[in-house]
């Protein structure tokens, strides 16, 4: 079995240590006897999205995202059929913003609806979300400058933020998961790290069994988070 | 009113005094009363003001204390009270009650995020800026953020003397025409390669097409040029032409020989700004030297101690604090000696309550395969987080044992009397200082 990754703008959108969530889902893609192979591309790079069966970015600065759309604008077609098409997409931070209508006075690539605004301050919170899709409650921090407005495809619910305007958060269409849950969010959540690579894996190999082997740490830690934030939560 | 104001501002400090409470709040309460007290004081000519993300205190203290040294009566804040609040308490204390400064240069150290604050009431001759780094991001955003508040900050007339090595530090600089660059030329220590684990030098922070470089330093530092607009690393001013990290020793513009306090790049840079500023105000350089040659940094970021029979070596840096915390790392595998690192994480910030682990991913942990490193502890609420960072470099996991409890952290030192390198935050270090 075999799973192959396009990372996109790993040079530009690099913040929040990010990349761990590759390197997560490597392992434990890995555990579960199933190989993985990460391609790079950047700016100026082609990118055949079809060759792959997930698309990861993660965080950036607001002018390297700028950057980046403009970059991906001539493969906005191509992006739009592939996550119409079922293509799995995984986008961290602020990443997802370019797919929506518009970002400020900057027209978006139009593959979602939502609208993004940016603010003044700085948003920055540790947050514990609740979702569908899962059992357990999310964990994570927030770290942006966003407000997302008509977004009819949320995939998280907040449960506990210092961020009154976070009610609904990121994106969940057909197979792309999008959320600004910052930092190695996989690693922080692993129910939704098994969620996501059983829909990921079983989607390309009808009969895969996910292997439940060395998840003891990634749990612990997470249960040590949540008790934390539920604590303050309380407070 | 405004003697008013004074008296007030002089009383609170001195009543907070006896209970050892903070300098911002008699500061905070006269801007209260009048938000534009400062622009009331009579200021000296010369107000330095030292920003950026790291080694502001450093070079804030170098800088009076070269002062100091040559016959000055200098005006200064110290750590922790650099923002707006913090600095409006200093200068009321250094100011009589008709509010005269009775000082002949004020030497600021300020807060990047409080800089613009700062600047609309003082307007400095010299603001310096040290580096603009990846620092506290949980509560900074990020560093083009701390650019921007920083550039809103920095007053037309203002001399900026600037980190020339560090693009966003450099970019305040562009197209301007008051302004002195110091760096580190190439050396040894210097790599053809971003050796990082995240390069903020890839990108032009100008016009965000490809930057490429002649070496690096450490990180995006180092001699750089964008290959579309004419951002590049600009000529130095001031530069260490020879560098002995091991010894501490550095030499300045081919001729000014110095010892630094602590064999690490982030002191080297403090230092030349320091050396910069004294030079472009024409003082003794004799004198500045002297000082320089005999400073001991103060605030306590290097402590030795004892833990039983076990000698420690602290390096303190904010956990979130990238460049600082990899710097300490070099630091370590420069040394010949065999040791043991302890690495704390139980509280991620003295100022701020998260429990945001993102920064660990961005530290280069990779440098712990030294092999003068015999043994890695990790310890704390947060180290099954560091536990899972480190299954990620390879063949380090032998050395590598995990006490989440304190005490048992503290037996763990005690079993070896081998030297211990403790790398931890500001609070946590004194949960270590008080387990003795």
């Amino acid at each position: 079995m075999k799973i192959k990754i396009l990372y996109l703008y790993k040079d530009l959108m690099n913040l929040y240590g990010e990349y761990a969530n590759i390197t997560i889902l490597k392992k434990y893609l890995n555990i579960s006897n199933v190989d993985v192979q990460i391609d790079y591309k950047s700016i100026n790079e082609e990118k055949n999205f079809n060759e792959y069966d997930l698309i990861y970015a993660g965080s950036s600065t607001e002018r390297s995202l700028i950057r980046a759309l403009e970059d991906l604008r001539k493969d906005k077609e191509a992006l739009k059929d592939y996550i119409e098409n079922d293509g799995f997409v995984l986008f961290t931070g602020n990443s997802y913003e370019i797919l929506g209508s518009s970002i400020d006075q900057l027209e978006g690539l139009n593959i979602l609806p939502f609208t993004v605004k940016t603010i003044d301050r700085r948003i920055t919170t540790d947050v514990i979300f609740k979702t569908d899709l899962i059992e357990e409650e999310i964990v994570g921090f927030i770290n942006n400058s966003s407000i997302i407005t008509n977004n009819d495809y949320y995939l998280f619910k907040s449960v506990f933020s210092l961020e009154e305007t976070i009610k609904t958060e990121g994106v969940h269409y057909k197979n792309l998961y999008a959320t600004h849950l910052t930092g190695p969010f996989l690693m922080r959540n692993p129910y939704f790290l098994k969620y996501f690579i059983n829909q990921l894996c079983i989607k390309k190999y009808s009969d895969f069994k996910l292997i439940d082997k060395d998840y003891e740490l990634l749990n612990e830690s997470y249960e040590i988070v949540l008790e934390e934030l539920t604590l303050r939560n309380e407070k | 009113m405004k003697i008013f104001i004074i008296i007030i501002c002089k009383a609170t400090l001195f009543i907070g005094k006896l209970f050892k409470r903070g300098s911002s709040l008699p500061g905070a309460i006269a801007l209260k009363l009048d938000k534009n007290i400062i622009s009331k004081l009579d200021l000296p000519k010369k107000i330095i003001i030292v920003t950026g993300s790291n080694g502001k205190t450093s070079t804030t203290e170098l800088i009076s204390s070269i002062y100091k040294d040559q016959g000055f009566k200098v005006g200064t804040n110290s750590e922790g009270s650099n923002q707006t609040e913090g600095v409006t308490t200093t200068l009321i204390k250094c100011s009589n009650i008709f509010g005269k400064i009775k000082k002949d240069v004020l030497v600021l150290e300020s807060d990047e995020r409080y800089l613009r604050r700062t600047t609309k009431y003082i307007k400095p001759s010299t603001i310096i800026v040290t580096n603009i780094y990846r620092d506290q991001m949980t509560r900074n955003g990020h560093p083009e953020i701390i650019f921007d508040i920083i550039k809103d900050g920095i007053n037309d007339d203002a001399d900026l003397i600037l980190n020339a090595d560090d693009p966003l530090s450099s970019l305040l600089g562009y197209k301007r025409k008051n302004v002195t660059y110091v760096g580190i030329n190439e050396n040894e220590l210097s790599t053809k390669k971003c050796e990082n684990i995240y390069n903020d030098g890839e990108y032009c922070p100008n016009c965000k097409e490809k930057m490429i470089y002649d070496y690096y330093h450490f990180d995006q530092v180092g001699k750089y040029k964008c290959t579309s607009c004419d951002f590049k690393r600009e000529e130095t001013s001031y530069f260490i032409s020879a560098l002995d990290i091991t010894s501490g020793t550095i030499e300045i513009n081919n001729k000014y020989k110095i010892n630094i306090s602590f064999g690490s790049l982030y002191s080297v840079y403090n230092t030349l700004e320091a050396f910069a500023l004294a030079s472009l105000e024409k003082l003794d350089i004799e004198k500045v030297l002297s000082t320089l040659n005999n400073y001991h940094m103060k605030n306590g970021r290097v402590q030795q101690f004892n833990i039983g029979n076990t000698p420690v070596t602290l390096l303190t840096s904010k956990h979130e604090n990238i460049i600082c915390y990899n710097e300490h790392l070099k630091y370590i595998t420069r040394k010949k000696e065999n040791c043991r690192v302890l690495i704390l994480v139980d509280a991620i910030s003295r100022k701020y309550f998260t429990s945001e682990m993102s920064w660990i991913w961005d530290i280069d942990f990779e440098l712990l395969k030294s092999d003068n490193i015999k043994k890695i502890i990790i310890a704390g609420k947060y180290a099954n987080d560091l536990d899972i960072r480190l299954s990620f470099v390879d063949n380090i996991k032998e050395k590598i044992i995990k006490t989440i409890d304190l005490d048992d952290m503290i037996d763990e030192v005690k079993k070896d009397n081998e030297k211990v390198y403790l790398l931890t935050c500001f609070s946590d270090r004194m949960k270590v200082l008080n387990r003795r």
